[in-house]
This record gives C-alpha cells, structure tokens and sequence, in this order.
C-alpha cells in the first residue's frame, strides 16, 4: 500500500473518517459484547443456581423419606437441561443419595461440598447449594454445566457484530465520499488553480468564488486575492522588464559602438601619428646640421610624445579588443601559459635577477591569448615596481576554491553559482601600495606612480580586470606600502553560459 | 436437635440399604424410621388456618393405642418446631383424651376399633396415620406399609380432602399409592 501521506485528499478524508468510525464502533461492539460477556456469565450462574435449588426443593421429599429412587428421577428431569453436564445430591450427612450424568453415563462423583460454592473453570461451571426444608439443610446438590452457550452467545455476537461493521462501514464509505466533498473540493480545487497557475504562469485563472464562509472559504478567498496582487505585480514587473531590457540593449549598443569608436578612432589617430614620427625621423636624419641645439631639444621632445602616443594607442587598442577580439573559450593550461610568459620575460628576468617560483597551475576552459595577456601583465608588473637595490621574488600558484571560502575578497562573483573555480595568487616582494588607492588601481590610465619612476601607461591591470570578468571570474590585490603585493585573481573552472559570447 | 435429624437421616440411609453402607449391621427398628417419618409428614401437609388457635400453638402429635416407639419418637422430635410451631407428643388410650390432635397416629392395637375411632375424628383437620392397608381402607389419610424391609406409606387424597388438609405433591409423589378408599 502507498504510504498514507501520499494518498490523495479524497482518498485521505475517506480512509480517516472510515478509520474512526470503524474504531469507535469496534470499540463499543467490544465493550457491549464484554457487558454481555460477563453479564451473561452472572445470569448463568443465577439460573443453575436457581436450577439447583429448584431440583433442591423437589427432591426435600426424596430425601427426607429417603426415596432415592425418587431422587433419581427428580434429577432426570435435568435431561432437559442441555448444559448441565452432571448433578447429584447428598443427604444431610453428606452421603450421596442419587446422581445423574447426561447422556446415562457413569461418573466419580466428588465428595459433598461443605459450604455453598462456584467455580467457572475449563469452560465449566460448577456449583453447590443446600437443600433447606423450613429452614432446615437437609442435603446438598452439586451439579456442572458446560459454558456451551457462552461460546454460543459469543459466535453469533462476532457474526453480529461482523455483519454491523460491514454495514456501517458501507454506510460510512457512502456518507464519507459524499462528505468529504465539503472539504476536499475546495481544496482540490484550489489544487488545480496552483497547478494551472505554476504550469502555465497564468496569474489570470481564479480558484473560483469561496463556497462557504469557514477557513476553506477564507484559503481559497485568500488565494485569489493573491493571484490578482501577484497578477498585477507581474503586470508590472513585465512593463518593468522590458523597460531594462530595453535599456539594456541601448546601453549594450552604445557600448559597442563606444568600443568601436575607440578602435576606428584608434587606427585613425595611428595614421598621423605615423606620419609625424616618420617626418620627425627625416628631419632629425636630413635636416641635423641645420637645426640649432635647442631646435634638437625641441625635435627630441617631440618623437618622445609621438612614441607615448603611439604606446597610448596600442594600449587602448588592447583594452578594447579584450572583448572586440575575444576568442572561444578552450582548455587552456595555464601552468604552459606561465612558462610561455616567463621566456618571454627571460631578458628582464636575467637583468633584474628576480627569483621567480612556479606552483601547480590548472587547465581551465579559456582564452587562450587573453590568459596569456593576463599572465603577461601580472608578471611584468611584479617585475617592474620592485624595491631599490632588491632583487624581486615572485610566486605563482593557484588554488581551488569550494564554494565560498573566507579568503575571498568582496564582492568575488566565482562560485557563487555553485561550479568549482579557481584562485590565482601573483605575490611579489615589490614597493606595494596602500589600500585606500585599490579602486584606481584597475581603471583605466590611472596610475598611482609617477611616470618617471615607472614606465607604462597605467592600462595593465584594467586590461587584467576586464579579461577576469569576461571570463566571469575578478580581480582584486592585497597590498600595503614597502610590504609587495599580492595580485588575487579567481576564475572558474567552466564557464558559466554565456560567457563565451 | 440438628444430631437427631442426622441421627434420623442416617437411620433412613441404613434401613434404605440402597446408597448407604449395606455392611453396616442394622441397630435401628422399623420404629425409628416410622418415627421420623411420622415427624417429617407434618412438613408437607398445611392446616386450614382455623386448626390452630394462634400462632404459639403448639404442633401436637397423638399416639393413640399402645405405644410402638418406645423412645424414638421422643428423641426425634424434642425440641423441634413444624413451621414456627413447638412439637408436642401426647400419649393416650382413648380418643376423648386427646382433643388437640395435628397429627394422629393409631396404633394397631386399636385395628378393631378402627372405624369408630376415624368416625369420632369425623372430618376435623387431623392428619390420621396409622399401620397396613387396612387403615387406609377404613378411612384413615396416611398408612404404613413395609415393603422389601423398607418403610413406604400411602395416601388417601380424598380422606385428605374431606379433613380440609392440603398435601404437598412432594409428598404425594412419594407416596406408593394413592388409594381411593371411602368412609363406610
């Protein structure tokens, strides 16, 4: 059988209310049969004992002028008696007088009972009476009946009482499937809205009008008023949702087109820049005698700024790309990315005598190039902003993150959705940085050092933060002055959908 | 007085010889029995309510005639009661001298005078008992007669009815038979 909870209400209200008028019926037939039982028991006591001293009473003659034969026949009477298996009477002195066993049969008769006395015992009552003649005891009686018609009376009380809760249970089934329907079809039918309300996200369907004014009239009232509020909400949420998309399509649009225009508008400023460069280069290799020293210094000053334009470009050029030129994700090891970026750092590495470490890195779904920009700028950032005087150590490792673990930075999307990622960590022993200044750190052109210290244009690391978010993971770095830096960057595993686009 | 009845009731086993022991030598006479029946005969017979005076009246049982039970009838009923009623024994040779009889037993030693004896009783509610067949047939209620060495009796319903005493089926039944003898 299912399990109970499982059934249907119907099936649920029917099975409870049959349940308990059947215990409560079995439960009375029980207690009325017990009554009976035992009531029954008493008047069958009192009857043989009636019967006892009526057979007394009789026999006070027999006795008296000792006729056993008279006695006898008083006690044959008792053929009548079906129950009574055996009787006999003794005289005042407590000799047996005369006997009697059903069906002419012979039996030991026990001694005579001092006192009167019953006893139910295997199914069998006995009991013994005195014969009083005008107050007198003359004799005693002593007789056994079977139990027969209890067992009788029993049988046809379970055949009854069978036959009742048949009966009842028949009604019961008929009255409970009619009354259940005041319960269950409000209920079933507030099911169905649900139902229809969940599968078809129809907030329109109504549970139908409250059929009585009890708590079921109060649950479906309730209900449809909330389908109306949730009616009216989604109502709104769908204007509201299609207000963002389409804002988001502009803004998508506009950012396209913002992105576009950085690379035409980048290649275009290339095409003078060139020229002024080249034009630059012809005068100071033709024209050199003719220009005076400061027409040199002049001259000197000018390529310089043509050749920060230039990286300018490039760099704005790369960070537009990041998504412009994006490629598929595929398996990228990033433990070869690593070793390919550090050969081709191998010059620096030699010059500045850094100490480079290498721990176990993953292969994760990726773009390539870009986990090897990423790789790039991290490292030669590492390298570039080292103490005076000490040579820069650098560790590469990485590491998988369950879940949300308490290392995480803020605001570290990865994770979250449940897939397994990964965190980089890029520590170095370098100048550091306080912070307060972590924001400006991955725009754009912002730079927290002066040029002259440091070369670069300050693009680096917004190019890293935009090539960790277009693969759904982030950035971020630990760091405090004079103390290195630690560069954080957590991607996962598998892209979540979407992310290759 | 309870020993006696026993006494009694174990006489009546004896002589029975039936249910009773039958090895045990028989010490008691045919009197004894007789006696106890006489006793017992007042238990299933009712008075008309007229017979007695009032209620402390005693319950007189006459011996008419010689005396057959030597002490036993003595011994059976001293100090017993018949319905609430004290038994008291009167002894006498003549009717006259026995004028508030219950119960009254004719020896045989008056079988000649039978009939005069019975018609001087007349249909006064007196239980008449007396000895054989002969009684019986000349108008007495209850007679004596022994049969196979036991005491047995019949009754004359008739003669019962005519002294205005019910008798109990029970005793009736008893009873060997129940004869229709009538007064002259």
């Amino acid at each position: 059988m299912a399990s109970f909870r499982d059934l249907p209400i119907r099936r649920k209200l029917t099975v409870i209310i049959m349940a308990t008028s059947s215990a409560a019926l079995l439960l009375a037939c029980s207690a009325f049969v017990l009554h009976d039982l035992m009531s029954f028991r008493r008047l069958l006591l009192g009857d043989l004992s009636t019967l006892a001293k009526i057979i007394g009473s009789n026999s006070t003659g027999a006795i008296l002028f000792d006729d056993a034969g008279r006695a006898e026949e008083t006690l044959a009477a008792l053929e009548a008696e079906t129950h009574v298996l055996w009787a006999c009477i003794y005289d005042g002195d407590g000799r047996r007088m005369a006997g009697y066993v059903r069906g002419g049969g012979t039996m030991e008769f026990p001694a005579a009972p001092k006192a009167p006395w019953h006893r139910f015992a295997g199914g069998r009552l006995r009991l013994s009476t005195p014969i009083v003649l005008d107050g007198e005891k003359i004799g005693t009686i002593l007789l056994e009946s079977d139990l027969g018609e209890i067992r009788e009376r029993l049988v046809r009380y379970v055949g009854i009482g069978a036959l009742v809760l048949l009966a009842s249970s028949l009604v019961a089934l008929l009255l409970s499937s009619k009354l259940q329907r005041v319960i269950s079809e409000p209920i079933l039918r507030l099911a169905q809205t649900a139902r229809a309300v969940s599968e078809r996200k129809d907030f329109s369907v109504r549970a139908g009008e409250a059929p009585h004014d009890d708590e079921l009239g109060l649950l479906v009232g309730a209900f449809n008023e909330m389908l109306e509020q949730i009616e009216k909400a989604q109502k709104s949420l769908v204007e509201r949702t299609r207000e963002v998309e389409r804002i988001n399509r502009e803004l998508a649009r506009s950012n396209r087109e913002l992105e576009s225009f950085a690379s035409v508008a980048s290649h275009d400023l290339q095409e003078p820049l060139r020229k002024i460069t080249a034009f630059g280069d012809r005068l100071k290799s033709q024209c050199d005698e003719a220009l005076s020293d400061k027409g040199r210094d002049y001259l000197e000053r000018m390529q310089n700024a043509a050749t920060r334009m230039q990286s300018l470009i490039d760099d704005l050029l790369a960070y537009s790309r990041v998504t412009t030129r994006g490629q598929p994700f595929v398996p990228v090891s990033l433990a070869a990315v690593t070793q390919g970026v550090l050969s081709d750092l191998e010059l620096r590495i030699e010059r500045t005598g850094a100490r480079i470490e290498v721990g176990d890195l993953p292969t994760i779904a990726a773009d390539p190039t870009q986990m090897r920009q990423l790789f790039q700028n991290l490292l030669s950032n590492a390298l570039k902003f080292q103490r005076p005087g000490e040579a820069p150590r650098i560790r590469v490792e990485a590491r998988k993150l369950d879940g949300r673990s308490h290392d995480q930075p803020e605001g570290t999307p990865p994770g979250r959705n449940g897939s397994a990622a990964i965190q980089i960590r890029v520590q170095d022993n370098g100048i550091g940085f306080d912070e307060k200044y972590l924001d400006r750190l991955f725009k754009p052109f912002q730079r927290l050092h002066g040029q002259s210290a440091y070369e670069g244009t300050g693009i680096g690391l917004a190019i890293c933060k935009k090539i960790a978010e277009r693969h759904g993971g982030s950035i971020t770095a630990r760091s405090a002055p004079g103390q290195g830096t630690c560069f954080l960057v957590e991607l996962p595993v598998q892209p979540s959908r979407g992310d290759a686009s | 007085m309870r020993g006696r009845a026993v006494a009694a009731a174990a006489i009546l086993l004896l002589l029975s010889g039936g249910l009773a022991r039958a090895d045990r030598p028989l010490v008691t006479s045919e009197y004894a029995v007789k006696a106890a029946f006489l006793y017992n005969f007042a238990k299933f017979v009712e008075w008309p309510a007229d017979a007695f005076r009032g209620p402390g009246d005693p319950m007189t049982l006459c011996v008419l005639g010689e005396d057959p039970f030597g002490g036993e009838l003595d011994q059976t009923v001293g100090g017993k009661t018949v319905t609430g009623r004290q038994i008291v024994v009167r002894r006498s040779t003549r009717l006259t001298d026995l004028p508030e009889c219950r119960v009254l037993f004719v020896s045989s030693s008056e079988g000649p005078r039978l009939a005069q004896i019975l018609a001087a009783v007349g249909d006064r509610a007196v239980l008449t008992v007396g000895e054989e067949e002969t009684f019986a047939r000349a108008g007495g209620i209850i007679s004596f007669v022994v049969r196979e060495n036991r005491v047995r009796f019949q009754i004359d319903r008739k003669a019962a009815a005519r002294a205005g005493l019910s008798i109990s089926s029970r005793l009736l039944e008893l009873a060997e038979t129940v004869t229709g003898g009538e007064r002259r």
